[in-house]
């Protein structure tokens, strides 16, 4: 297998496909989207817990939000501090708690305008995120999930254990992009 | 030379400045731009294309598309040899080079013709009826290395493939006129609306004509916005409305193709509204010899002559049985054509036949054709009478089969669509629309152009606006009558060109009682070969109609299935291939492990370390080194993709009892306890450790492949059926690496790296899990062990295990402790005896059949499956039970699979092995097996067979290796 890593990140025209480097990472799992946790979550965060598929930043831009399940959000903080503030502050509810993933998830940046024809190579349409979505699907038949906050930006949040497989399904159709 | 290019302007798909030279099985020949494969031979004079499947025929080009089922042809070279490709519709590139299928030494002179002398003894069944006498064994080597056309290529595929997802308001299938005028009227109301078209010429039927309103439609669906995809072929409709189509994305057969290139793109289109616009077929005729090379379909020859500027021979005799025959006959002269006379099987001909033009016979049937690999001529005779008539002989050197039409419902049938009978054009239509798919044109049975038009495009519209949608106006194909066959005469009169079934054939499987024709399908395998019977099905039942007094209406078609193509496997693999074939996880300190000559194989989906050689060892040999080491000193395991979960809750205990046999409410807060997962069935589903984190918070180690499965089934047994309990269920295999250091000094070494005394095995029992830290990273450590020795399970965030690793490794030395991998593992666990779930058990094993029926008496408790290990086949005798074996010599491994029976195979089967391995403790090989009754059958000899060799064991009870547990505590 060719190492997945070489030549990151990887670009052609008017797309790009970068790792990010340590993202920390978390998930909120809870019993009710408006309960206990969910209010901690506001009233630290100053952002309600997003809808379903749904994806939000915080005010400070420190945490970005993003819906997984009826039950889960998933986290992306800046830096360790952040998540550990939130788990802080969401430790008194007693409906739910926070699961630090840190080092369980890679996230890929996608940005350009062609992210709909990579991911529409890999899975579907449905894993094509408008800015505000966060949406379950399967890339390169590994379970992603892919969030969008902005225009011609993606994040995918993958297993890490999966990132070489998906980072080589994209390597090879990018590679079809360019010779195209 | 039958065959000729005619003048310009005949010939309006080909570029007659752009030549080209390719090469047919080994001849030069050329062609022009444009050109299909089969339209240069065609050209190029050449008749004998190939040879049948079973009786080796000589064979030509018998139609213009994709329903040809003759001209099949091996193209290309090396890792791009393409076989059974169709010579119709394969564009002729520069330097192509093709070669015939299925004969030997060559086409024109093919041992394999003996067959045709075997004939009479190769009938309908053949091989049904081999089964029940003589016997299939005396015919299957032959039959087998007989079986099949072309050859695929040896070598792998270098090329790429690719799959793309999209999503459709409207999705119309079909370049033709009807379908041009469904996708405009659809865009032009505002839908996304795209076109799927096989050829790259749009227009269909119309496309050599230079039509003026197919140029309209085509310049107007670009400036809608159509999405428009040439050398796109849809072959299926599966649910909820997905199209899967197929798109060629290079030339195939050009020998300068880059070294790897993407070929093929197969589309997953998601449409609101799929419309079938895929044209009509026509029908040949059945009479002696009409699978000669010069008997072809009449709308193909008119292709050939108009599109191609081909004239596929210089007089013709046309065999008719419908109103269209005329069109083409009409179309052929004015090419050049001669046509030598129309041979209308009906009492009176079509209504625009010109007598005075073209010598018309009605009432006439082909009785002979004369010529073996091409047409010289045929006698017809009337079959107003006898068909043993007087017949009259005709010079000729083309006969063309009109028929009538097949309106192509692949796609409507793939979709559940009903069909209905029109006698009037011996046709199958459409019964209204199918779920989600609409038919227009052709393929809806619309056959006058005026009515096509307008109903595509308003049925286009109505879809989009949400209106009633318009009934198709059927119609416009003339008269055909479903009489077929010509009773009584000799020679072959086949009804399935490619696999060489005849009326004769037919005839027989109504004899035999075949009524249904889905049996005659099968029994007589028309329809089933590449070309699915597109020509072939419905005169197939037209004459078990005949045979059997009914009308083809009673008959009834095959439902059709797709692929309505053959599509490559390259192009249903996608990216699937090679180091992309499955989607294979990476330990999180892979590089780590790779660094020190880590072996890597692959055990449930993860990429690990089944040893570590050194220099001059094998895999299996570091594996005794290691197994060993670990039993005396001490080893380091990376099992990091043991499968674990959080389980979280106010109702955590009380959901983990009823998941588990085993009693996990009762655990105190750094207990674990070993746990069986359930089906309702009572077999075996997983295994792993229970520890309780909190008190509504507990840790679930699963095994490797079952993470996802124990996943699936928690979260499917809280959303179904305890749907009250407030419990969260999280996976987090990959938030935590799993280092386990195992052997008697373990703790001397995990000491050495900076563990806490906490942590010694004086402080932490066995099945205990303590939170800790090493500096400031967080450890989960689990005192268990799969090797029966002194174990620790240390559990840390992934993105430390490198680092925790090489602390461990740079003080190896002075244990004198080794890595082990997974094949060490199994080892030491062989020797303790531990159940692997999947190895060990199979989908019946119960918990009382690897010896866990004292557990499930201890709890009272009601547990997922519990209800099931009462059943009378849960406690019947016989049971397969889970044994040790010792090999009876000392010194012969066990196979893992051998067969336990008394005497050599065929025998009643005892058991089988299940796990076996060279013990470097007891150094001898040991093995577990699933024997009948195993559990009272300890001592016993008996003895197994694999492979035509026999061994011989003794039944032991297990442990095999420090039976009383004595090393878990170091």
């Amino acid at each position: 297998m060719a190492d997945p890593f070489a030549g990151l990140p990887l670009a052609v025209a008017d797309l790009k496909v970068e790792l990010i480097e340590a993202p920390c990472a978390g998930s909120l799992r809870y019993f009710d989207p408006t309960g206990l946790l969910a209010q901690a979550v506001h009233t630290a965060c100053g952002v309600a817990l997003p809808g379903t598929g749904r994806a939000a930043s915080t005010p400070r831009g420190d945490l970005i939000l993003a819906w997984r399940s009826p039950t889960e959000t998933v986290l992306l903080a800046a830096d360790q501090a952040a998540l550990a503030a939130l788990g802080t502050a969401v430790a008194a509810a007693t409906d739910g708690y926070l699961i630090e993933l840190t080092g369980a998830v890679r996230v890929l940046r996608l940005s350009g305008v062609r992210i709909a024809d990579l991911l529409c190579r890999l899975g579907g349409t449905a894993s094509v995120a408008q800015p505000g979505e966060s949406r379950r699907s399967r890339l390169a038949d590994v379970p992603v999930l892919t969030l969008s906050l902005r225009r011609l930006e993606t994040q995918l949040l993958v297993d890490r254990a999966y990132l070489p497989h998906l980072l080589n399904w994209m390597r090879e159709t990018l590679l079809d992009f360019a010779a195209a | 030379m039958s065959g000729y290019r005619l003048a310009a302007p005949h010939g309006a798909f080909i570029n007659r400045a752009r030549p080209l030279s390719f090469t047919f099985n080994g001849r030069p020949l050329a062609g022009f731009a444009g050109d299909t494969l089969a339209s240069a031979l065609l050209a190029s004079g050449v008749r004998l294309v190939g040879r049948s499947f079973k009786l080796h025929r000589p064979r030509g080009v018998f139609s213009c598309g994709v329903e040809e089922p003759c001209a099949l042809v091996d193209v290309g070279r090396g890792s791009r040899r393409t076989p059974n490709t169709r010579a119709t519709v394969l564009p002729l590139q520069e330097g192509l080079s093709a070669v015939s299928v299925n004969c030997w030494p060559g086409v024109s002179v093919d041992i394999g013709a003996l067959n045709g002398l075997l004939a009479a003894a190769l009938p309908a069944g053949f091989y049904y009826k081999t089964f029940k006498w003589p016997g299939w064994r005396w015919f299957e080597p032959a039959i087998r290395r007989m079986a099949g056309l072309g050859h695929a290529p040896l070598e792998a595929d270098a090329d790429h493939y690719e799959e793309i997802a999209q999503e459709a308001d409207v999705l119309v299938v079909g370049g033709g006129i009807a379908g041009l005028a469904c996708a405009v009227a659809a865009a032009r109301a505002g839908a996304a609306a795209w076109l799927l078209s096989s050829s790259e010429r749009l227009g269909g039927a119309l496309s050599y004509r230079g039509d003026r309103e197919v140029a309209e439609l085509a310049e107007a669906a670009r400036r809608f916005g159509v999405r428009i995809l040439t050398r796109t072929t849809a072959f299926g409709v599966y649910d909820h409305n997905l199209l899967v189509a197929c798109e060629r994305t290079c030339a195939e057969g050009d020998p300068d193709l880059p070294q790897c290139v993407l070929r093929e793109r197969l589309w997953k289109i998601r449409a609101r509204h799929i419309v079938s616009a895929a044209g009509s077929f026509e029908r040949p005729l059945l009479f002696p010899d009409n699978d000669r090379p010069g008997v072809m379909l009449a709308h193909a020859a008119a292709r050939y002559a108009l599109g191609y500027g081909v004239a596929c021979g210089k007089r013709a005799v046309i065999a008719a049985n419908s109103d269209g025959a005329y069109a083409i006959a009409r179309d052929l002269r004015a090419a050049g054509i001669e046509i030598a006379a129309i041979l209308d099987r009906r009492a009176q001909a079509g209504p625009d036949a010109d007598t005075r033009q073209m010598k018309i016979v009605t009432a006439a049937a082909i009785t002979a054709v004369h010529g073996r690999r091409r047409v010289r001529g045929c006698h017809f005779a009337s079959t107003g009478g006898s068909p043993r008539g007087r017949a009259e002989r005709i010079e000729c050197d083309l006969i063309l089969s009109a028929g009538g039409y097949t309106p192509a419902v692949h796609l409507h049938s793939q979709a559940g669509g009903r069909l209905r009978y029109l006698s009037d054009s011996a046709m199958f239509v459409p019964d209204g629309a199918a779920p989600g798919l609409y038919s227009v044109g052709a393929c809806a049975g619309v056959f006058a152009r005026g009515p096509a038009v307008g109903h595509a495009a308003a049925l286009g519209e109505a879809l989009v606006r949400g209106h009633l949608v318009p009934a198709a106006p059927v119609g416009g194909a003339g008269r055909a009558e479903a009489v077929t066959r010509v009773a009584g005469l000799g020679g072959k009169q086949f009804v399935d060109l490619q696999n060489d079934v005849t009326a004769a054939d037919v005839e027989l499987a109504a004899r035999e009682n075949y009524r249904s024709v889905e049996h005659l399908k099968r029994y007589t395998t028309t329809g089933m070969g590449t070309d699915q019977g597109k020509s072939s099905n419905i005169n197939a039942l037209i004459v078990m109609g005949e045979c059997t007094g009914r009308v083809p209406a009673e008959v009834g078609t095959t439902r059709f299935r797709p692929p309505f193509v053959p599509v490559s496997l390259g192009a249903i693999a996608g990216r699937r291939a090679g180091s992309l074939y499955r989607a294979l996880k990476e330990l999180p300190a892979h590089g780590w492990h790779a660094g020190h000559a880590a072996q890597f194989e692959t055990f449930g989906d993860w990429r690990r370390p089944a040893a570590y050689p050194q220099p001059g060892e094998t895999v299996e040999t570091a594996a005794l080194r290691e197994a060993a080491t670990v039993r005396s000193r001490a080893g380091l395991f990376d099992g990091s993709p043991l499968g674990k979960l959080e389980v979280y809750g106010p109702d955590a205990a009380r959901f983990l009892d009823l998941m588990y046999v085993g009693t996990m409410s009762k655990l105190a807060i750094g207990q674990a306890r070993y746990g069986l997962l359930l089906s309702e069935h009572g077999t075996l589903v997983d295994d792993g450790i229970v520890a309780r984190l909190g008190p509504q918070h507990f840790w679930v180690n699963t095994t490797t492949a079952g993470i996802d499965r124990t996943a699936a089934a928690f979260e499917e047994w809280l959303q179904c059926e305890f749907v009250d309990f407030r419990v969260l269920v999280t996976p987090v295999t990959s938030r935590w690496a799993n280092l386990t250091v195992a052997g008697p000094r373990a703790w001397q070494w995990l000491a050495a790296v900076g563990l806490t005394d906490e942590l010694a095995p004086q402080a932490m029992k066995h099945m205990t899990l303590r939170a800790s830290r090493l500096g400031e990273i967080p450890l989960r450590v689990l005192r268990a062990s799969f090797s029966g020795e002194l174990g620790y399970e240390v559990n840390l965030p992934a993105d430390h295990a490198e680092g925790l690793l090489e602390r461990l490794w740079e003080r190896s030395g002075e244990i004198g402790a080794c890595l082990y991998g997974i094949e060490a593992l199994q080892v030491m666990r062989i020797e303790k005896g531990y159940l692997h779930i999947g190895s060990d058990t199979d989908g019946t094993t119960l918990p009382q059949d690897v010896g866990f029926a004292r557990g499930i008496e201890h709890k009272g408790a009601n547990f997922v499956g519990r209800r099931s290990l009462a059943r009378p086949a849960a406690l019947a005798a016989g049971r397969l039970q889970l044994v040790g074996l010792k090999s009876a010599d000392a010194r012969s491994l066990l196979p893992v699979g051998a067969h336990i029976a008394a005497h050599a195979p065929p025998a009643p089967i005892d058991g089988r092995v299940t796990s076996s391995c060279f013990s470097p403790a007891l150094a001898l090989p040991i093995a577990l097996a699933l024997l009948s009754e195993g559990a009272r059958r300890t001592g016993e000899r008996v003895r197994l067979w694999h492979l035509g060799q026999e061994y011989q064991a003794q039944v032991v009870k297990t442990p095999f290796f420090d039976p009383q547990g004595e090393r878990l505590n170091g």
